[in-house]
């Protein structure tokens, strides 16, 4: 399980944004959000973050296993679900901190 | 937070509303010109029974269970309020999911199973019906990721 994921992000180096959004995301949950109660979670950002990613990896292991060629429609799906994700987690996590700053003055 | 009886209302809806849905998708078999006796005899043709079933298993009997489900979390457990977002995500999730399913594994299978009676080879056969594997394995993971946040409602609910 390690090496496709670790492969995954050696051909899109980018992916390690919402990688590392993942743990980012879960902490800031647990010691920002829980305390405000707020409708819009970052928990659906992590869930839509995690499928994109989880798609992209079945998606990169079937082209491997069938060398098929037309992925590429499914693999810019799944690059949009990671991104969409990504956007809407970092949106919030910004929002939070600021607002966090702005009570700790 | 919502009403748990709405939910309840909700998959009782929906899950009626898939039962007209899962009649719809038997019309086909009706018309001649379509051969689906024949058709069902090939190989492929088992593409469109499981794809069939997986829609009547989750989204007509499903929906009716977890109906019955969060009705029994209001009248055992006097849980009245449950998640918004969570219960509407997994309405939508599951219903795209099983839709998802239904129609592209019938659709590659009839393809499929037209193509192997023409006598083509168990490759090309394969080839032809490609187009149909990942939207019906996406429409699974969403059927998966609904119950998933199914049984979390549940948890989350009961912990509270």
């Amino acid at each position: 399980m390690i090496y496709p994921i670790y492969f995954l992000i050696l051909i899109n180096p980018y992916l390690i944004i919402p990688f590392v959004l993942i743990p980012t995301g879960l902490l800031f949950y647990y010691f920002i959000e829980r305390k405000n109660k707020s409708n819009i979670s970052i928990l659906w950002g992590i869930f839509t973050i995690i499928f994109g990613l989880l798609f992209l990896l079945l998606l990169s292991q079937l082209e491997v296993q069938t060398f098929r060629e037309d992925l590429k429609i499914w693999r810019d799906l799944s690059l949009i679900i990671i991104l969409s994700g990504t956007i809407y987690s970092l949106i919030l996590i910004t929002k939070g901190m600021l607002s966090w700053e702005k009570n700790k003055t | 937070m919502i009403k748990t009886k709405t939910i309840v209302n909700y998959f009782f809806k929906m899950s009626i509303l898939n039962t007209l849905t899962a009649i719809i998708f038997l019309f086909p078999i009706l018309i001649p010109q379509l051969a689906f006796p024949i058709l069902i005899t090939e190989w492929p043709g088992i593409y469109m029974i499981i794809g069939y079933f997986a829609f009547v298993i989750s989204a007509v009997i499903g929906f009716a269970i977890w109906s019955f489900i969060y009705y029994l979390l209001e009248s055992l457990y006097k849980i009245e309020n449950i998640n918004t977002n969570i219960s509407y995500a997994q309405i939508i999730l599951s219903e795209i999911g099983a839709l998802l399913t239904c129609i592209f594994m019938y659709w590659g299978g009839y393809v499929g199973a037209a193509a192997a009676y023409s006598g083509m080879s168990e490759f090309v056969v394969g080839t032809i019906m490609e187009f149909a594997t990942i939207p019906s394995g996406l429409g699974i993971g969403l059927i998966l990721f609904g119950n998933s946040f199914g049984i979390i409602n549940i948890i989350i609910s009961l912990r509270k």
